[in-house]
């Protein structure tokens, strides 16, 4: 048996008679960073909520390291992969430090506790919040409580992490650095699986990219293999680029104006 | 959290709190129609913890037995109660992310009070004293099921929805209290209607034990949501993201918050807001931490509802005023101040 840390099997998903996963099947390796792009309604963070456990396929399945969600308890799963969901918010005035200390839960009565307070103090350094760890997290700015939501993720300490639009609420500098640190993470083996609508920024910044047009995937693979402005014209509806930037020789993908 | 300077507040607070609540508890048992030294009071103690270490006559024996049997069962009743109130309302709040949320405003103390009320008026007694605190708990738990259900369902602001529940609720167990209340025999209406204006007074200690255990089992089901509850906060996508069983915490709070409002209702009738009031300040004093929030709201409710019951036996003489009454007249301006601030705040329906 192949042991992905996290592959769907043959998912479908429907929504009353609307298909939003059709026999999607793919797999995320060790050490790399996935990108998960295409148009609204593509099924990308249906798929996100699929991988998560939020929601059950109606077919087909998902594993981790081999083992089907079914079999793994709550504890089970949120030891083996962490979940940023699309604006999380957070009810009632805790403060930085505590809601990011919540991401230790999977491992309450273990050793690892142990080291909470050094993790929950390095994954806020991680995306800059350290200055606001006693700040009520409720009059967090957006971009601000973003990254206290990362830095819960972070702290959680998981080999799979799942991003959906990490970035959305950020600025230029901590958008790039949020993806940066999804790299890092990756370099130290975890599997990173991005939701993104930056298709510059997950081409640049992902070892993969798995391209979802109407539940399915389209294409997936390396950037300058799989994809295309053609490609991505179809798909987006709306023409787009993608050539080698002069100067840097990176891959630049913008639409045409 | 070590240095954030909010446990050392809840220590202070929590000592501050126990003391104020032995001098209400004392003062209380002081003060009304029968009236005693503080003096007496603490006699009546003294000769039973340490016999022959204070001075016993037939007078200090008649203070005595009025106090043991009249006055500290009603000030027990009043601890006890108001404990139970205090807890349930901070429960509540995080079951629905929700600072409005109370045990008396989305209906599940009227849903037990139609329990206690159906007991009453048929005079039920299968369970001997503890049938009416089974019933309550029985329809107050099918109440808080049925609140959280519709509030599920009911696509608006999630402050929004609750509230409207919450009236729906409210008006139907309204109706059926007013049902049973019609079709009750002439002498059980009386008892109903006294009942049901909320009063600990004429409690006893058996009323009192009974209550007591009620609430005792709901304060050892509580501690251990303490932790799953702060996590409760991330929303439930999040929360299971982290692990958290939420449908399981869901349920056990349910059922937790509808024995503790059960335990309350059953021989003290209703008595609205405390678990309002006392959460939120409590809240804006030490922040939402359970481990704070729960412990100090259970001190902070039996001293608030203390207190309540001595201006119910003070503030108009010769009159014992349904404690119900005082503290839905602080609780409900306050309601409408936290009312206010959720919907004008731009953080809406959660904060």
């Amino acid at each position: 048996m192949n042991r992905h840390p996290l592959a769907a099997r043959a998912v479908s998903l429907k929504l009353g008679d609307k298909v939003i996963l059709d026999n999607v099947d793919f797999e995320v390796h060790a050490g790399e960073v996935l990108s998960l792009i295409g148009p609204n309604g593509a099924g990308k963070s249906s798929l996100l909520a699929v991988l998560a456990g939020d929601r059950r396929p109606d077919t087909g399945s998902v594993e981790i390291f081999g083992r089907t969600l079914d079999d793994l308890s709550m504890k089970e799963r949120a030891r083996q992969r962490s979940v940023l969901e699309q604006s999380p918010l957070v009810g009632f005035a805790y403060r930085v430090n505590e809601v990011v200390r919540m991401g230790r839960t999977p491992w309450h009565g273990t050793d690892e506790t142990l080291r909470d307070d050094e993790i929950v103090s390095e994954s806020m350094a991680q995306v800059e919040v350290e200055h606001l760890r006693l700040r009520d997290a409720l009059t967090l700015s957006g971009g601000e409580s973003s990254r206290m939501s990362i830095a819960r993720v972070l702290a959680q300490r998981t080999p799979i992490v799942l991003l959906d639009e990490p970035a959305a609420a950020l600025d230029v500098r901590h958008q790039e650095s949020v993806m940066r640190l999804a790299r890092e993470l990756a370099s130290q083996g975890s599997s990173v699986v991005v939701v993104s609508h930056d298709l510059d920024s997950a081409v640049h910044w992902s070892d993969r990219v798995a391209l979802m047009d109407q539940g399915r995937i389209r294409a997936v693979g390396r950037a300058d293999e799989v994809l295309s402005g053609e490609i991505l014209t179809e798909v987006y509806q709306t023409p787009i680029e993608m050539f080698q930037h002069p100067a840097t020789g990176l891959m630049i993908v913008r639409p045409i104006r | 959290m070590s240095g954030d300077g909010r446990t050392r507040t809840a220590w202070l607070l929590g000592v501050g709190l126990f003391a104020l609540v032995a001098v209400i508890t004392l003062v209380s048992s002081s003060v009304g129609q029968f009236s005693a030294t503080v003096d007496d009071v603490l006699g009546a103690f003294g000769r039973i913890i340490a016999p022959g270490q204070f001075a016993t006559t037939d007078e200090t024996a008649r203070v005595d037995a009025t106090l043991w049997n009249v006055r500290f069962p009603r000030m027990a009743m009043g601890l006890v109660v108001g404990a139970a109130l205090g807890v349930a309302g901070a429960l509540t709040q995080s079951l629905f992310g929700n600072p409005l949320a109370e045990p008396s405003v989305i209906g599940i103390t009227s849903g037990a009070s139609v329990g206690a009320a159906i007991s009453i008026a048929i005079g039920a007694s299968a369970l001997g004293m503890l049938t009416t605190p089974a019933f309550a708990f029985a329809f107050g738990l099918a109440t808080a099921i049925l609140v959280w259900m519709l509030a599920q369902r009911i696509p608006a602001q999630r402050a929004v929805s609750l509230l409207l529940v919450g009236i729906a609720v409210n008006a139907l167990a309204g109706a059926a209290t007013a049902f049973i209340f019609m079709v009750a025999p002439t002498t059980a209406r009386d008892a109903v209607v006294f009942w049901q204006l909320g009063s600990i007074a004429g409690s006893t200690w058996t009323s009192v034990g009974i209550t007591a255990a009620f609430v005792l089992v709901g304060l050892i089901a509580a501690a251990p949501l303490i932790r799953p509850l702060d996590v409760l906060a991330l929303g439930d996508r999040a929360a299971a993201h982290v692990g958290l069983r939420v449908p399981l915490v869901r349920i056990v709070t349910i059922t937790v918050v509808a024995l503790l409002t059960a335990a309350a209702v059953a021989f003290a009738g209703i008595i609205g807001f405390v678990g309002l009031i006392v959460p939120h300040a409590i809240r804006l004093i030490v922040g939402p931490s359970h481990r704070h929030v729960v412990p100090l709201s259970m001190l902070a409710g039996a001293a608030l509802v203390t207190l309540a019951d001595l201006g119910a036996r003070t503030l108009v003489p010769l009159t014992d005023l349904p404690i119900g009454m005082l503290t839905s007249t602080l609780g409900a301006p306050l309601f409408l101040i936290l009312l206010y601030r959720t919907f004008a705040s731009n953080r809406g329906a959660m904060s």
